[in-house]
């Protein structure tokens, strides 16, 4: 048994501002994001049949959102380097950023973070998905999705305590995504 | 005596659930959940705008095309 169109259709519409925020995560390019959304939206109205009612169908989309970005990605990386992923790896954090607007501090440490670890916090923190639900979501085990989001947030907690720290010029400032690493 | 207030922290509680150092880590504990808050609202200010008009243009055409080429008419 599958959904009645009309229902489904509801249940999509009704999901596509979570799906703008996810598509978000994986590149910084609005435009981007949207083109990626709109993919989704096709190949998740043709495959309509293959939801199963009463499962979740956020996750379900945010699969399909997924699988899109990554099959892209792939293709774009064979052809030639991708303007916008270089944008989002190395998005920048600059120095007069620090300490005033939070949720500016915030995005640009999350920014930095692993993709993966960013996804998993994302999924879990931000979309209230269980651990299980994300797991699904990326296809790896709860274990992993565990992991990441732990490291995540240790990761955070350390980026944003140093520039917290720095408002009262205490410590000094970090430069974000350094690689430089002392001997010990 | 030295009355120093307490740098926003009067009261510090901890919220529960939020794992961490068991007891004697309140300070940590307050950054986690200021640090899911800034999550939360980071990711909520992109979820609330406004969703453009395309997205539902796309779904018009959709069910249009579904309808063209997929419903069996007599």
């Amino acid at each position: 048994m599958s959904t009645p169109r009309a229902e489904f259709e509801k249940m999509l519409v009704a999901t596509i501002p979570h799906l703008r925020a996810f598509a978000r995560s994986f590149t910084n390019d609005g435009a981007r994001a949207d083109d990626l959304v709109q993919e989704t939206l096709v190949k998740a109205w043709n495959s309509m049949h293959s939801f199963t009612p009463g499962t979740n169908f956020r996750a379900w989309l945010f699969t399909i959102l997924r699988n899109a970005y990554f099959s892209q990605h792939r293709k774009l990386r064979r052809e030639v380097d991708d303007p916008h992923d270089v944008h989002t790896n190395s998005l920048a954090v600059r120095p007069e950023q620090y300490g005033h607007l939070d949720l500016i501090d915030f995005r640009a440490a999350l920014g930095n973070l692993p993709p993966d670890q960013r996804e998993a916090l994302l999924l879990v923190g931000a979309e209230g998905f269980s651990y299980e639900e994300a797991a699904e979501i990326c296809g790896c085990a709860v274990g992993t999705i565990k992991s990441r989001v732990n490291r995540a947030r240790t990761r955070l907690s350390e980026v944003l305590d140093v520039a917290g720290a720095s408002d009262y010029g205490t410590e000094p400032l970090m430069t974000g995504g350094s690689k430089a690493r002392g001997a010990s | 005596m030295t009355t120093q207030k307490a740098g926003g922290g009067a009261g510090v509680q901890r919220p529960a659930g939020v794992d961490g150092g068991a007891d004697g880590a309140p300070v940590d504990s307050l950054l986690q959940s200021s640090l899911g808050r800034k999550l939360r609202d980071s990711y909520q200010e992109v979820v609330n705008e406004e969703v453009p008009e395309k997205f539902l243009a796309l779904l018009d055409q959709l069910k249009k095309k579904e309808v063209g080429s997929g419903d069996d008419q007599p």
